[in-house]
């Protein structure tokens, strides 16, 4: 009964913060210099015609009239027409945002299959060569922002070592398996198109690799002192008092605990690498949402911007959300004894 | 099960069309987004390689220039002082659906055109009374007045398939709908996939008019917005085929050190500082005329220069580029002067805190930032406070639509749309074009009107060269633009595509730049 | 206020590496504050053009080779640390006090004032933050004034959060609770009691912010959203230099590893003093 009293207070609260988020870009995006029909229509537009897109985007209402429109759109699939592409913004976004997910569920893998065992290890044997190499490269991933890790891979393994593709998400020649998904990969296991598969692997290495690295970084050394936290605490004494084998140790009583904080960090960062996919999606031209949503910003198109923002925004609000409600199931601490 | 058998049917499919593509290759080469593919909404670069090779107009220029010849159109008579043309089409042109090309199509399409109100109808708005049609195979327009550039502009006139649009029209919108995604054309290539954003795909029309060859590319793949390195890289590797002009200088010239060739085409049009004559302190002509003494031009033909044999520009003396009606050795190049700068600067009303300029340079072309930098050192060495901005197309193009937001000084390229020098310059100078990219200069000027309006309605060719001579001299002395350079470009190409129109410009190119990219004069081996 | 005393100060110099901070710190901030006399060419960080010297690679007259007008990399690199360092500074500046003073109000009053304040926190802490800063800036003209309001803009939440969290564990300690049953002032209680004992983790987190505040600055400026030119910004090389790659490689790697480095070095310096105070952050 209190896990659902959690569940429910979580979704209002996350609706508040979405219906905010949505006020707040509405009002960003209207205060803007320029005007956005005539920015559509093209220099070679009359005034009349002008007026006439005006009228159809409703801009001549009062704010709160444009705003229920902007709701009424959003719950119709309808967001808008891009200045830009000059079609419709949903099916933009449509498209993109497959793109992006599978680099950040792809860059994620990498962080928790790589960043978590690092940090384990660190922890484990702690101040031994392994935990100092660890503790490198974890630093090295944390400092250094994802453009620069990227313009860095491509220059090693894209140029010098040519083995892998400079850029999109697949070779010129290959065809994309039909969507059931989005998300190529998955697509083309589905569909048995393995070569494809392969191809699409080989591009979506170096982008999700320099988007990981930072959260890599962060996961390593987090797990890290949580690990060298736990391996303190008595019960694990205990453990070997009783002469139960190191790995059954390391598994059953020191990485529960520990992994608790680090879950939510993982979830948070699975989030918070939407926000970072601008850089990499600039830098090896994967056509994904982030990189549509910075062209819209550098070309002031409105719906877009507006459009692309809402989205990420409302994952972001989301993935936490599941991320804490899957953290208070875990933590006997909170749902054993109600809400925190 | 069923998506075991789409395989078989896409393996069988893909290996049947493989057998019949024997020769021709892929062709792929790449574009600053978006394409339109709408012609009647085609305005820009991208959009005239498209429209070039998917549709086909009444006339079209020769290889090599000169005077239109006729392409959709057999031939043609004028007549009532020029101002009726009758066309006679050519027959048994079919369009890539399979219908016949005929007159309803042309009206069709010119009424389209105008109802649309995009575009290239500029060109015709205010000149023709009319359109009709004689009979299926002959069209006859009729015009207000004379109208020397008429037949030129035809060129950007493109022929659709009415029946087509018609059957796919939504909510009366002519069509518009079904062109976001397809073509309707007669042309050598008709659009099998489009992405404004991402890449356009084109494929032969084996049963073109005029012929196509074996050797020309099967399939087009016009990509967008791709980036520097990763052009650089593909050409290396084979993968891609043409470059965009817009590749920095040094990646060029990286590029022709490795192997690959560049094919340099001397364009109808220059670039410019365009000087928004309107503004404070550059709407009095000894300030501006300054600025032109204060511009290194070693130092920017410095920055054309890609390999030591092909320069990215030549020095400019106007408005009116090398090869072009109106250009003459008589105007005198303006060369760097800061003596004379200075002495002009002296001349003008404003002085001291008044000399605030901001040079825009456009954030698509990088190297437009050298130019930029250049001017601005040479501004604040004569006592100006320059800054220098950069901003994204989309943006500088809606700034120009007024002038008190229109920036003192813009890099622009400015090309000819049609083959007449008045396809350049007019959209430049005269007061009624004024608030688009072209026209950043805002000139009002009344002898510049009357100069320009004589050119068009003046059909004798001795009297418009002296016209358009006159003409250059003029707007060299108002001094509204600084002159960079006629517009020279410079493409990338991989060592076994063969392109005479780029490669040898002079012999077999067209002075409408885009034209330059008719696929179906390329050979691609496979 | 008893943190830095010679105690602390030896504590702080057995860890190398927060001392490798400190070093790489005090030497960049040295660097670009005396970058007149330091560079080899400093007029290169201003409208200076020399185009038969351009795109040099690495020499001895030019440690980092040059750009495509012919400027000196290196001395734009060390002009550049200029302006990360002040956009770090104003940034901090803004966002800091906004953000604790947020914090301790919500915190000490409680009720619906930390209601409201804390909801519209969330608000803000829920855009990603480069989400956040891009939408401002697509707003705004890209100058580095506009650059640090939006990157202030998406900070200062944090700083609420923290000192939020701070200001409720403390105000039920003793001595807080004797000073409100001796009379003292509101005030006094946040800005005398209160805040002092949030000081240790403001200056930590201060300090591994200013890394990663210029971190989002250059990835502001990579994105085409920073300084304008000739003003020698690291995120705008790297960006620009990119489009040269492969063969002209010195113009994105050089200020690459120079926002690497300052941004490691307050990172360093950070966790020797979140070590040092022993803070939870």
């Amino acid at each position: 009964m209190n896990i659902k009293f959690y569940l429910l207070q979580r979704f209002y609260s996350a609706i508040i913060v979405l219906i905010g988020v949505s006020i707040l870009i509405f009002i960003i995006a209207r205060i803007i210099p320029g005007d956005p029909a005539r920015m559509a229509l093209g220099p070679t537009a009359t005034q009349e015609m002008v007026e006439k897109y005006r009228d159809k985007l409703h801009l001549n209402d009062p704010i709160h009239v444009q705003y229920w429109f902007f709701i009424k759109g959003i719950s119709e699939g309808d967001l808008g027409e891009s200045v830009y592409t000059k079609r419709n913004v949903t099916t933009d976004v449509s498209k993109y945002f497959p793109a992006t997910l599978e680099l950040i569920i792809f860059a994620s893998l990498i962080m928790v299959c790589v960043g978590v065992p690092l940090g384990i290890l660190a922890g484990r044997f702690k101040d031994k060569p392994i935990d100092n190499i660890s503790r490198l490269i974890s630093l090295l991933g944390v400092v250094t922002p994802s453009f620069v890790w990227a313009v860095f891979l491509m220059i090693i393994f894209a140029f010098y070592l040519d083995i892998l593709p400079v850029a999109g998400r697949l070779s010129q020649d290959t065809i994309a398996p039909d969507k059931i998904t989005g998300l190529i990969i998955i697509d083309s296991i589905i569909r048995g198109q393995f070569n494809v598969t392969v191809d699409a692997l080989k591009h979506i290495i170096l982008p999700a690799l320099a988007l990981s690295l930072s959260a890599l970084g962060q996961a390593s050394r987090l797990t890290r002192s949580n690990i060298t936290e736990v391996y303190d605490k008595q019960y694990i004494e205990m453990a070997r008092a009783y002469g139960y084998n190191e790995f059954k140790i390391a598994t059953k009583y020191a990485l529960k605990p520990a992994m608790i904080p680090t879950l939510t960090i993982l979830g948070l960062d699975f989030a918070a690498m939407l926000g970072n996919a601008f850089l990499v999606e600039f830098v090896f031209a994967w056509p994904g949402i982030a990189k549509y949503g910075v062209q819209a910003i550098l070309y002031k198109d409105l719906n877009a911007i507006t459009a692309t923002t809402m989205i990420i925004a409302t994952f972001f609000v989301f993935t936490n959300l599941i991320v804490d409600l899957i953290v208070a199931y875990l933590n006997p601490k909170i749902r054993l004894s109600g809400i925190q | 099960m069923r998506i075991f058998k789409k395989n078989i049917l896409a393996f069988l499919v893909t290996s049947l069309l493989s057998l019949s593509l024997m020769a021709g290759g892929t062709l792929r080469l790449d574009e600053v987004a978006i394409g339109e593919a709408d012609p009647a909404k085609a305005t820009d670069f991208a959009d005239g390689i498209i429209m070039e090779n998917v549709y086909d107009a009444l006339v079209t220029e020769p290889q090599g220039g000169g005077p239109v010849i006729g392409k959709l159109a057999k031939d043609w008579e004028v007549s009532n002082n020029g101002t009726t043309i009758t066309f006679h089409l050519n027959e048994n042109v079919k369009f890539s659906s399979g219908n016949n090309m005929t007159a309803d199509d042309v009206v069709y399409s010119y009424e389209r055109l105008m109802n649309l109100k995009l575009g290239w109808s500029y060109l015709f708005d205010g000149w023709v009374k009319g359109i009709k049609k004689i009979d299926s195979n002959k069209v006859q327009f009729d015009l207000n007045e004379p109208y020397a550039p008429f037949m030129s502009s035809l060129v950007r006139f493109y022929i659709v398939d009415s029946k087509t649009l018609k059957a796919n029209e939504k909510d009366s919108d002519w069509g518009q709908d079904y062109l976001l995604a397809n073509s309707a054309g007669t042309g050598a290539y008709a659009i099998t996939a489009h992405d404004p954003n991402v890449e356009t795909r084109m494929a032969k029309n084996n049963n073109y008019f005029l012929g196509i060859s074996d050797m020309a590319p099967n399939e087009v793949i016009l990509k967008y917005n791709l980036d520097a390195p990763t052009v650089r890289t593909l050409i290396s590797n084979d993968e891609h085929d043409i470059s965009s002009n817009w590749l920095p200088t040094d990646v060029k010239a990286a590029i022709a050190d490795s192997g690959d060739k560049l094919a340099k085409v001397v364009s109808a049009g220059g670039w410019y500082f365009k000087i928004n004559t309107t503004r404070a302190p550059l709407d009095d002509v000894n300030c501006r005329k300054a600025l032109a003494y204060a511009l290194d031009y070693d130092s920017l033909v410095g920055t054309f220069q890609v390999t030591d044999e092909i320069a990215a520009g030549q020095k400019a003396r106007g408005p009116i580029p090398q090869g072009m009606i109106g250009y003459s050795e008589n105007v005198p190049l303006v060369e760097y002067n800061l003596d004379k700068a200075r002495d002009h600067l002296g001349k003008c009303k404003y002085s001291g805190g008044d000399l605030k300029v901001t040079i825009n340079w456009i954030a698509e072309v990088p190297f437009e930032e050298s130019w930029a930098l250049i001017l601005q050192q040479g501004a604040m060495a004569i006592g100006y406070d320059a800054t220098v901005e950069t901003l994204p197309w989309a943006v500088f193009s809606e700034n120009v639509t007024k002038p008190e937001t229109t920036p003192n000084l813009s890099i622009v390229a400015v090309q000819a749309q049609t083959p007449d020098p008045d396809g350049l310059i007019y959209n430049m100078y005269h007061s009624a074009a004024a608030g688009t990219w072209q026209s950043a200069e805002w000139v009002q000027d009344d002898k510049i009107d009357a100069m320009l309006n004589a050119g068009r309605t003046t059909i004798d060719g001795q009297e418009r060269v002296a016209i358009y001579e006159n003409f250059q001299q003029a707007i060299v002395d108002m001094q509204p633009d600084l002159f960079i350079s006629d517009l020279v470009t410079v493409y990338a190409m991989r060592d076994e595509i063969k392109a005479p129109t780029l490669e040898n410009s002079a012999e077999y190119g067209f002075s409408t730049m885009a034209q330059n990219f008719s696929f179906r004069l390329m050979e691609v081996p496979n | 206020m008893k943190i830095f005393d010679s105690r602390a100060w030896y504590k702080f110099s057995k860890n190398p590496l927060s001392i490798v901070g400190l070093l790489i710190v005090s030497l960049i901030i040295l660097m670009a504050v005396f970058a007149n006399y330091l560079t080899p060419f400093p007029e290169h960080a201003g409208p200076f053009v020399d185009i038969p010297n351009k795109i040099k690679p690495p020499s001895s007259t030019y440690l980092f080779g040059t750009d495509k007008i012919g400027r000196d990399t290196f001395s734009r690199i060390i002009f550049g640390y200029r302006t990360s360092l002040y956009l770090g500074v104003i940034v901090l500046c803004i966002a800091v006090p906004i953000g604790t003073s947020l914090g301790l109000v919500a915190g000490y009053f409680g009720g619906k004032i930390d209601a409201i304040i804390m909801r519209i926190t969330d608000i803000f802490l829920s855009i990603p933050p480069l989400v956040l800063a891009l939408s401002i800036m697509a707003f705004l003209k890209p100058t580095l004034t506009n650059a640090m309001i939006a990157v202030s803009m998406m900070w200062w939440p944090w700083y609420t959060r923290l000192i939020y969290n701070l200001t409720r564990s403390i105000k039920n300690e003793g001595f807080v609770v004797s000073a409100r049953i001796v009379g003292a002032s509101h005030f006094h209680i946040i800005f005398r009691e209160i805040l002092p004992n949030c000081s240790a983790s403001l200056i930590t987190k201060i300090t591994l912010d200013m890394g990663f505040v210029i971190l989002i600055g250059s990835s502001l400026s990579f994105l085409g959203l920073g300084v304008q030119p000739p003003t020698p910004d690291l995120g705008t090389m790297v960006s620009q230099g990119s489009k040269y790659l492969p063969d002209i490689w010195w113009l994105s790697v050089f200020p690459g590893l120079a926002i690497l480095i300052i941004v490691l070095g307050f990172n360093l310096l950070g966790d020797g003093l979140k070590d040092l105070f022993d803070v939870e952050l």
